[in-house]
């Protein structure tokens, strides 16, 4: 079998020269999770704990009862206030964040009547965005919609009549830290591929070693092969490198060795996907520099949008309908869900680990056909 | 078997507008060391990549070993080791791995690989350097470890895209040295080179290439033939600037066509008239006040025939590389980092 051979031989110079890179490639990969899991992991308590003022026009024991929950809940500082203009005014004064009034007709089942109201001030987003979910989840157990008001102080208020819908991320313990690691992990995944997978394919036929492979009688698709399963052992080594950071900074994840499991199998199809996709990339674009750019302009807002550093719920709906086509949705969909959940819905698992495999699958296709072509025609 | 290694015929190949090669036929014989010269540009390094089946001819035909490259490609890489212009040895792997992964990438069957190996290393005198990494390696060493490293699959033909480029005196005759060797040992050895005295030195036979044309093919003697009967006047002035001036001395006094290459200029004068046009041209030189560095007539190098064919004078101003490029390589320092 000569592609199995071609691409072992070539796999073992890919990580060769890994190995002889170690240093750089460990620095490189693990600086951007390092920084961010002991920056926004850290920092995300005092972020979380916003200041609420509230109203309660019902006062009767379903408000008061969403009231107290509301207080148990270590992200929000609640101040009752007794009428909405004094708390509009703290609101606008920047005293607190959002501002929730529960109207006389808590708890409302009917569409259209809410039972609160949230205003807000648009000055925090990743705050408001935060907790928006929180309140949502809280007075949905009494079945009452949630009017938006967004934001106060800017132009005419625009009231988005929502029913409430429950936000599970939140509901548990799970703190954001252990949301983060869990987010960071495709993100390592990610950034090594189309970073590393690129520049090295770039370099490689700069100095000419593709030239001196293609000299010889082996399969091209080794050449492909050897890169995507070199960059797949990578990714995986990094996602657990990620992964310790976050562990030994004192993130839980819940689940286990089921977890991990999890873990590696995302990681790997993610990785092939992305490889491949830089493969396909650098076979087009000659200079180094140039694919850099490619790389951090795809690769950030694909992690942005993907539930990685917020949750896809708190994103604007546009955004939120861009992240179904972003393969790494579905792997923080199965990373969450085993992380903070400890287990992941079959039904959810199949179809996240179906869309990636799809995704792996037509990348490495196209990587092989768009290489190949690029290699009948260059000195 | 075929009588020739290598077999080109009407090649052509376009990059756009672009001729890099227009029109190229040569045939290279077995055994034979086949020198392609050429400026910068000229198309030898495409002319490889043809041959190598790297990049499809817009139209011609290659045969190597007498088998079509459009049919037989396959079966042709075993038969053919190239030596690339930049030197990719992987710095980050050691010597042996280097040519490890050749030989695994050339399909040397498994149990015959420490022995190829080993003698590879021993052929580059780099045995002690084995487990070193190539990357810490001295220029004459990478070329070495190279050249090797291209013959681990035993090829029937070797290709040298500028084999000493960037070596300084010793480590070129070294290679020079290496390559007869393997010449002896029955391999058909193609090198492109800018140095003429490195074709003058190796080859059997020269192709002269230029803007993708062979200008002149044959061996050394017969290429100096091209010049004529004639023999060299060479001139350079104290002052560039008298440069323009004697250019037209010649032109117009003597009826020469000179050629200026940097400082020099250098005409073809036909034998017999040696020392009459050297004594006029004195006497010339002196009434205009031109004073003279150097004067001297010559038998014609494979240089002059370069320089006579390639148009030397003229390129200088595009290529300005080229001529400093020769000259460097002439004082024996390297001509490229
Ligand atoms: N892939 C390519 N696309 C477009 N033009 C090319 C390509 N490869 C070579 N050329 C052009 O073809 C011409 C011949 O180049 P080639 O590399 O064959 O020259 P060379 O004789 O090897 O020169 P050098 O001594 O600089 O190596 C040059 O003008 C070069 O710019
Ligand atoms: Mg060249």
């Amino acid at each position: 079998m000569g592609l199995l051979e071609d691409t072992m031989t070539l796999y073992k110079r890919e990580m060769l020269i890994f190995k002889s890179n170690l240093r750089v490639n460990l620095i490189r990969s693990i600086m951007f999770p390092l920084v961010i899991i002991l920056f926004f992991g850290n920092v995300g308590s005092g972020i979380f704990n916003a200041p609420i003022a509230v109203v309660n026009y019902a006062n009767n024991p379903q408000s008061l009862s969403l009231i107290g929950a509301l207080q148990a809940n270590n992200y929000l500082s609640i101040y009752a206030i007794t009428d909405q203009a004094t708390a509009l005014s703290l609101l606008k004064n920047g005293k607190v964040q959002i501002v929730v009034i529960i109207l006389p007709t808590f708890p409302s089942t009917t569409p259209g009547t809410p039972g609160v109201q949230v205003y807000y001030s648009n000055t925090q987003f990743s705050l408001t965005s935060f907790a928006l979910p929180i309140i949502s989840s809280d007075a949905s157990r009494y079945a009452s919609g949630v009017q938006v008001v967004q934001p106060v102080g800017a132009s005419a208020p625009n009231p988005i009549t929502a029913q409430v819908e429950s936000n599970a991320l939140y509901a548990s313990k799970g703190s954001y830290k252990d949301f983060l690691v869990g987010g960071i992990i495709p993100m390592v995944v990610v950034f090594s591929a189309l970073f590393g997978g690129g520049i090295s394919l770039i370099s490689d036929r700069q100095l000419g070693n593709i030239k001196a492979f293609l000299i010889t009688p082996i399969n091209k698709n080794a050449i492909v092969f050897s890169r995507i399963l070199a960059g797949a052992t990578q990714g995986i080594l990094f996602a657990f490198l990620a992964l310790t950071i976050g562990l030994l900074d004192g993130a839980q994840i819940a689940g286990g060795i089921a977890s991990l499991l999890y873990i590696v199998l995302v990681s790997v199809l993610l990785s092939l996907g992305f490889i491949a996709i830089a493969i396909t990339i650098a076979s087009k674009i000659k200079r180094v520099d140039a694919y850099a750019i490619f790389s951090q302009v795809v690769g950030l807002p694909l992690w942005f949008i993907s539930g990685g550093i917020l949750p896809t719920q708190s994103l604007p709906a546009w955004l939120s309908a861009v992240s179904i086509v972003d393969p790494l949705t579905y792997a923080n969909s199965i990373i969450r869900a085993a992380t903070l959940q400890g287990f992941v819905d079959p039904v959810t698992f199949l179809i996240d680990i179906g869309v990636l495999l799809a995704f792996a699958i037509i990348m490495i296709r196209l990587s092989f056909r768009v290489f190949k072509s690029s290699t009948t025609d260059e000195s | 078997m075929a009588e020739y290694a290598i077999e080109i015929e009407k090649l052509v190949k376009k990059f756009g507008d672009l001729t890099a090669v227009n029109e190229i036929s040569l045939k290279i014989k077995k055994g034979e060391i086949f020198g392609m010269l050429g400026p910068n540009g000229a198309g030898k390094t495409t002319t490889i990549n043809l041959v190598l089946g790297l990049i499809k001819p817009t139209s011609g035909k290659i045969l190597v070993n007498g088998l079509d490259i459009k049919k037989e490609g396959e079966a042709i890489k075993q038969q053919l080791g190239l030596m690339t212009q930049e030197t990719v040895v992987e710095g980050e792997l050691t010597a042996y791995q280097n040519l490890e992964i050749f030989a695994q990438l050339y399909h040397v069957p498994l149990d015959e690989q420490p022995k190829r190996i080993k003698e590879a290393l021993e052929e580059s005198e780099l045995t002690s350097f084995a487990n070193k990494k190539a990357g810490t390696f001295s220029g004459g060493m990478k070329r070495r470890l190279e050249l090797v490293k291209s013959m681990i699959q035993h090829p029937s033909i070797l290709i040298l895209d500028e084999p000493t480029t960037g070596l300084d005196i010793q480590n070129r005759q070294n290679m020079w040295k290496h390559i007869r060797e393997l010449n002896k040992l029955g391999v058909t050895i193609i090198l492109t080179t800018q140095y003429l005295e490195e074709a003058d030195a190796l080859c059997g036979r020269i192709a002269i290439i230029d803007h993708g044309k062979i200008k002149a093919m044959g061996t050394v003697s017969e290429l100096k033939r091209v010049i004529g009967s004639g023999r060299i006047l060479e001139i350079v002035p104290e002052a560039h600037t008298d440069v323009p001036a004697i250019v037209a001395i010649l032109k117009t006094a003597f009826k020469l066509r000179p050629e200026v290459k940097n400082d020099k200029v250098t005409a073809i004068v036909e034998v017999g008239n040696e020392e009459r046009v050297m004594s006029k041209l004195l006497a010339a030189l002196n009434r205009k006040k031109i004073k003279i560095a150097s004067l001297g007539m010559h038998m014609p190098t494979l240089d002059d025939v370069f320089i006579a064919l390639t148009g030397a004078s003229t390129r200088d101003t595009t290529h300005s590389d080229t001529s400093s490029r020769m000259d460097s390589m002439m004082r024996g320092m390297s001509g490229r980092g």
